[in-house]
């Protein structure tokens, strides 16, 4: 009698230490989202008209989840504008140093579904010593094409802008400013002598000042437009 | 021993019933589904497209959203007393005046638990700050934290910094911009050991 209540005793204990296991696992199951994912965002869309689609936001990797998003999308360029064009104008005013860290936005211009673009953007300084800021964009369209179309806009691109301080090494490394970053090409391109509508389109990603981990999201929610002619 | 072999029964169910439970309904978390982006098609085209003129982009008076919403009267005191008690902000000020030029919550990134306040001060004139230990804060991706750190420099032309307030932990990051001058001391050797990554 006791030797079977004692091997009943085991296999309980034994089963008790199972059900604790799992539930450790359980419990202590990450999440799934990205390390550096924002806050879930109610005000995640993409236009959708005539075959084109853009997002009102970038994303940190190629999944459609607005709980992990990078930021607003604030500029188009538009008339004459594709990805290489538009990169290379904005070289001029201070934008020559090449990112590393890829950003995504699916987008869609004429026939099939969206695709995946991917782009590191530019910098005025690669990477910041302590006590340095740069303004960095990204810019997106199919990779195919590397523009979107439509006869009201002509050629057009989509991007996002924002500051990064302190990266290198990240002493009090942070990531905020895309309001003003967007007026910062906004304020140069308008010097440079183009057609710049500040403000112009509601895109739906207004976002207060607050700072989730070591990014500040500040964005008024309306993209400028800035116009980039046929050079000829 | 009928009664040991119920005892034995219902653990053995409620095992398998744990195993087949949600992790949300295990942890008291809801679980992690990913929220898709939404469509807007209706007037889509009429909202993105340009304006035809420039006559019609200057009239254009969009309505105002206030960058800044601010914080609750209570998280303002708890700031208010962190700061008024952080010896490093203290021997950077020396009673130079300052106002709040942002405010707002600061959250991790990941769960978005709230952590505690962020202010961007403007002093009312640039100060110089000699060599001390300054409260860094470094957030940990990997971790959905922060760590701090000692930095031990000296500044000058410091007019513009944003404080990192932890609610419970008080001030502990002081990142001046970029108008201030850094010049680093010794005893900096955690720098070494911080995760490269990549610059985003």
């Amino acid at each position: 009698m006791s030797e079977a209540f004692g091997g009943l005793r085991t296999r309980l204990a034994l089963l008790a230490a199972v059900l604790i296991a799992v539930t450790a696992v359980l419990v202590g199951l990450p999440s799934g989202d990205p390390a550096s994912a924002a806050t879930s965002r109610t005000q995640c869309y993409y236009f959708d008209f005539d075959g084109v689609r853009f997002h009102n936001y970038d994303y940190l990797e190629k999944v459609d989840n607005c709980n992990a998003v990078d930021w607003a999308t604030s500029v188009l360029f538009y008339d004459w504008a594709d990805i290489d064009f538009v990169k290379s104008t904005l070289d001029n005013f201070g934008f020559e140093d090449s990112s590393w860290q890829d950003m995504y936005m699916p987008v869609r211009t004429g026939n099939g579904g969206a695709v995946w673009d991917d782009d590191g953007g530019k910098k005025e300084i690669a990477c910041p010593a302590v006590g340095l800021e740069t303004r960095h964009y990204r810019i997106y369209a199919p990779p195919s094409t590397d523009y979107m179309y439509h006869p009201n806009l002509g050629y057009f691109v989509v991007g996002s802008t924002h500051w990064d301080a302190n990266e290198c090494p990240p002493i009090g490394k942070h990531h905020y400013g895309s309001e003003e970053a967007e007026q910062t090409i906004a304020n140069r391109m308008e010097d440079g002598g183009y057609f710049v509508s500040r403000e112009w389109s509601d895109y739906d990603n207004w976002e207060p000042y607050r700072v989730e981990g070591d990014h500040t999201w500040e964005n008024s929610g309306y993209a400028t437009y800035i116009a980039t002619p046929y050079p000829g | 021993m009928p009664r040991i072999r119920i005892v034995a029964g219902v653990a053995a169910l409620a095992g398998a019933a744990l195993l087949l439970m949600p992790v949300s309904a295990v942890t008291g978390k809801p679980p992690p589904a990913p929220q898709l982006a939404k469509s807007i098609s209706q007037d889509a085209l009429e909202r993105v497209a340009p304006p035809k003129s420039r006559e019609e982009a200057a009239a254009r008076r969009p309505i105002a959203r206030p960058l800044s919403v601010g914080v609750s009267a209570e998280l303002k005191l708890t700031t208010d007393r962190h700061m008024a008690a952080d010896p490093a902000l203290r021997a950077l000020l020396r009673g130079t005046a300052y106002k709040v030029v942002k405010e707002g919550t600061w959250s991790r990134a990941v769960s978005t638990e709230r952590i505690g306040v962020v202010r961007e001060i403007q002093l009312a004139k640039p100060v110089d700050m000699p060599m001390r230990e300054w409260p860094v804060m470094v957030w940990d991706d990997a971790r959905d934290t922060y760590q701090q750190y000692p930095y031990n420099a000296s500044w000058s032309n410091v007019s513009r910094v944003t404080v990192y307030v932890d609610d419970t932990a008080g001030v502990v990051g002081l990142t001046p911009d970029e108008n201030a001058v850094p010049t680093q001391g010794p005893g900096n050797e955690w720098i070494a050991k911080l995760p490269k990554g990549t610059p985003k």
